[in-house]
């Protein structure tokens, strides 16, 4: 049986992304990319979990630019037979119908009998590849099943997780894309595999290689378009009334310096007593504080 | 299982990536470990690199390289209370191509450099911590990497693993160390508002500034501190000897806010925005704590071999590293072509390095460790220098007195002539002559 596992190479967003000086744009550097933990659950739930009866093979295929390569090499470190890159730069700007697309003439060149993948993804946009894949490929997309019940070559039957803990079992004819919400436990690659896998050339499939053009799935094909792209607006700060004991032309300077400086954090050291004090000190300077 | 490797390299910094690029170069089959998610991660320093050695493996690595701003000017202040005196150093030379420096942020850098191994041939593993050695008899055949299954297998190991090599003492190089030889090093990179670096500098276009500090870090912490402008932030951080943080029982992040707090440095940061805080031990003690540099299948490279130049006001280990990764690897080199692999090939790596910069400048400032060490450095001479110009400087209408008068009643109060001129000598032994 030919099993694709669908990897998506994603920025893990569950660490604190770097931002600009003004905080508003990601900066690259320090942005880890790392394979989507549920792909890679489902890429173990294929390889050691999925009951299929003969022989089985495990394709991975990933949509990406050459940083899905390292992505490609754990899943040949973990075990996948075939390991097959789409990416073309006509594809950098691709909406998810064009992206959807060229996943779906990728699965048709490896002509799996069943497709997994993981149903959450860390990138938002990228959890909805692999339902457009299956839509332009024609087939069915199951999502949210913790297990495959019985898997023949032409039909599987599967759990799926409902609301409330409910469950429902799914007689679905394959091929079809099944987004699994639970997989097996993580992969370790082995030391040798690792190796092996980090030194072999990943195979990369362009458009023109699936028959496709750009023209069709690349951006230009997109059926919305980024009009413009507007910051989020700052958080008003209200403007501190200066302090009315000042004398009025102090008051004045004040609020035509363009109000007071935003108030500051303070680090204090020293021995207990001299913390105690300067503690004291800050309270008594504290308008809210009575002291 | 076979040997697959030529070379096995462990550490993705500066010393195992030149050592990587070299042995690929040459057609040799090497595999680059790294602990890290990707080369850089992990890895932190002050923020220079001087790229003598990288010009010679990469020209014009300012082309490609993520370099932040070159340094054309450098500045060493000494630091007091209240005030600081400062020697300004720019040259129109340092602004030249092969430029004398960067500031670089390892995270950019370090990926950048191991692609260039990768591109020349070599393996890189990332996401891979080494816990051991393979031993054969007297030899070093492998390595063992921590959660995962089977060993890796290679005629020479390098241990580029850093300042704490576990290599190198699984090995049997090298023994415990001690404070003493160590300083810590904590770091800041604060964000400024756009345009302040320019400004607060004097700095035009790409040009960029290194300041070395000298002076009391904290309550009564002996070390020194650093600043080197990025291209929209700082790096600062401060090192202190690691035997003084001990004695003292002293937090170093207490050293650094007070550092931040100085008078002289306060507006230097101000409106600026903490963006990263970082640590990192740093092997001071020179040629010695250099451990055995080889044996069997093994050799050693970088801040795992001590292979840092401490001068008091500079601190160099990047190029240190590059040199010794790219020596070892013409070592191992050479041990592959000749098809031995004992400590006896591999001998020929000390002698190398001694014929190199990297262990004549070592034993060329041996004895700069007892100037670095001498407390008075830290909390007598730069407040005598600061208090002896705020003297001189002052109008207060007493009139001025010489500035001989001023030195020779502070000095009597401070440390007296004699000791001075013991502590000079010192000085001059280890950093003059």
């Amino acid at each position: 049986m030919k099993i694709a596992v669908l990897v998506r190479n994603v920025v893990d967003c569950r660490i604190p992304l770097p931002v600009d000086e003004f905080g508003e744009k990601p900066l690259l550097e320090g942005m880890i990319n790392i394979v989507n933990p549920g792909d890679w659950l489902a890429l173990d739930y294929a390889l050691n979990s999925l009951p299929v009866r003969g022989d089985k093979s495990v394709t991975a295929l990933s949509l990406g630019d050459k940083e899905s390569e390292e992505t490609l090499r754990w899943c040949r470190a973990a075990g996948a037979q075939r390991v097959l890159r789409i990416w073309d730069s006509a594809l950098a700007g691709a909406d998810q119908l064009g992206k959807g697309k060229t996943l779906a003439a990728a699965l048709a060149r490896v002509e799996p009998d069943l497709v997994l993948c993981g149903d959450n993804c860390l990138d938002q946009m990228l959890s909805l590849l692999p339902g457009v894949a299956a839509a332009a490929a024609g087939i069915s997309y199951v999502p949210g099943v913790t297990t495959i019940e019985r898997l023949e070559k032409e039909t599987a039957v599967v759990v799926r997780k409902l609301e409330k803990g409910r469950r429902e079992r799914v007689h679905v004819r394959l091929p079809a894309v099944i987004a699994l919400v639970d997989g097996g436990d993580s992969l370790y690659p082995d030391l040798p595999d690792s190796v092996a896998a980090f030194s072999e050339t990943v195979p990369c499939i362009d458009l023109a290689g699936l028959g496709l053009s750009a023209e069709n799935t690349g951006e230009r094909a997109n059926l919305a378009h980024t009009v413009s792209l507007r910051l989020a607006r700052p958080v008003p700060v209200r403007p501190v009334t200066p302090d009315p004991n000042l004398p009025a032309e102090q008051r004045l300077r004040k609020i035509l310096q363009g109000g007071v400086a935003r108030k500051q954090g303070e680090i204090a050291s020293g021995s207990p007593e001299q913390l105690a004090d300067r503690i004291i000190a800050f309270l008594r300077r504290e308008p809210g504080a009575r002291l | 299982m076979n040997k697959s490797f030529d070379v096995i390299v462990v550490g993705a910094g500066p010393a195992g990536t030149t050592a990587a690029l070299v042995l690929a170069r040459k057609g040799l089959k090497v595999l680059l470990l790294e602990r890290g998610e990707y080369p850089g991660s992990k890895n932190m320093f002050g923020g220079a690199l001087f790229g003598g050695v990288l010009s010679q493996l990469v020209p014009e690595y300012w082309q490609e390289a993520p370099v932040e701003r070159y340094i054309h000017r450098k500045m060493i202040t000494l630091l007091a209370g209240e005030s600081a005196v400062s020697l300004d150093f720019e040259s129109a030379n340092f602004k030249q191509p092969p430029y004398n420096g960067f500031v670089i942020q390892r995270p950019r850098f370090d990926r950048w450099y191991a692609q260039e191994a990768v591109k020349a041939g070599a393996v890189l593993l990332a996401q891979s911590t080494v816990e051991d050695i393979i031993r054969e008899g007297s030899q070093i055949v492998g390595v063992r990497v921590r959660g995962r299954r089977g060993e890796l297998r290679a005629n020479v190991v390098i241990a580029a693993d850093g300042v704490l090599s576990l290599l190198a003492r699984k090995a049997g190089l090298r023994g415990d160390f001690r404070p003493d030889q160590f300083s810590l090093g904590v770091k800041e990179t604060i964000q400024l508002p756009p345009g302040a670096v320019e400004e607060r500098f004097r700095l035009t276009g790409d040009e960029g500034l290194s300041n070395e500090f000298l002076g009391r870090m904290g309550d009564g912490l002996h070390g020194g501190a650093f600043l080197y402008t990025n291209r929209s932030s700082l790096a600062l951080g401060v090192v202190v000897h690691a035997h003084s943080l001990k004695d003292k029982k002293a937090a170093i992040y207490d050293a650094l806010e007070k550092f931040k707090r100085h008078p002289v440095i306060a507006p230097l940061l101000e409106g600026g925005r903490f963006l990263e805080y970082s640590a990192h031990l740093i092997p001071e003690a020179g040629v010695a704590m250099t451990p055995k540099l080889y044996t069997g299948g093994m050799l050693v490279a970088g801040d795992a071999a001590g292979m840092v130049l401490m001068g008091g006001v500079f601190l160099e280990g990047v190029n240190f590293a590059m040199a010794a990764g790219w020596t070892a690897a013409e070592t191992a080199a050479n041990a592959c072509e000749k098809g031995r692999f004992d400590a006896q090939t591999l001998a020929q790596y000390r002698e190398r390095l001694e014929g190199s910069f990297v262990l004549r400048d070592l034993n060329r400032y041996k004895h700069v460790l007892p100037v670095v060490l001498n407390k008075r450095l830290y909390e007598v001479y730069p407040s005598l220098v600061c208090r002896t110009l705020e003297k001189w400087f002052a109008v207060d209408g007493q009139g001025h007195p010489k500035l001989a008068s001023i030195v020779k009643g502070l000095l009597n109060e401070e440390i007296g002539f004699w000791q001075m001129a013991r502590d000079g000598y010192q000085l001059g032994r280890g950093l003059v002559w």
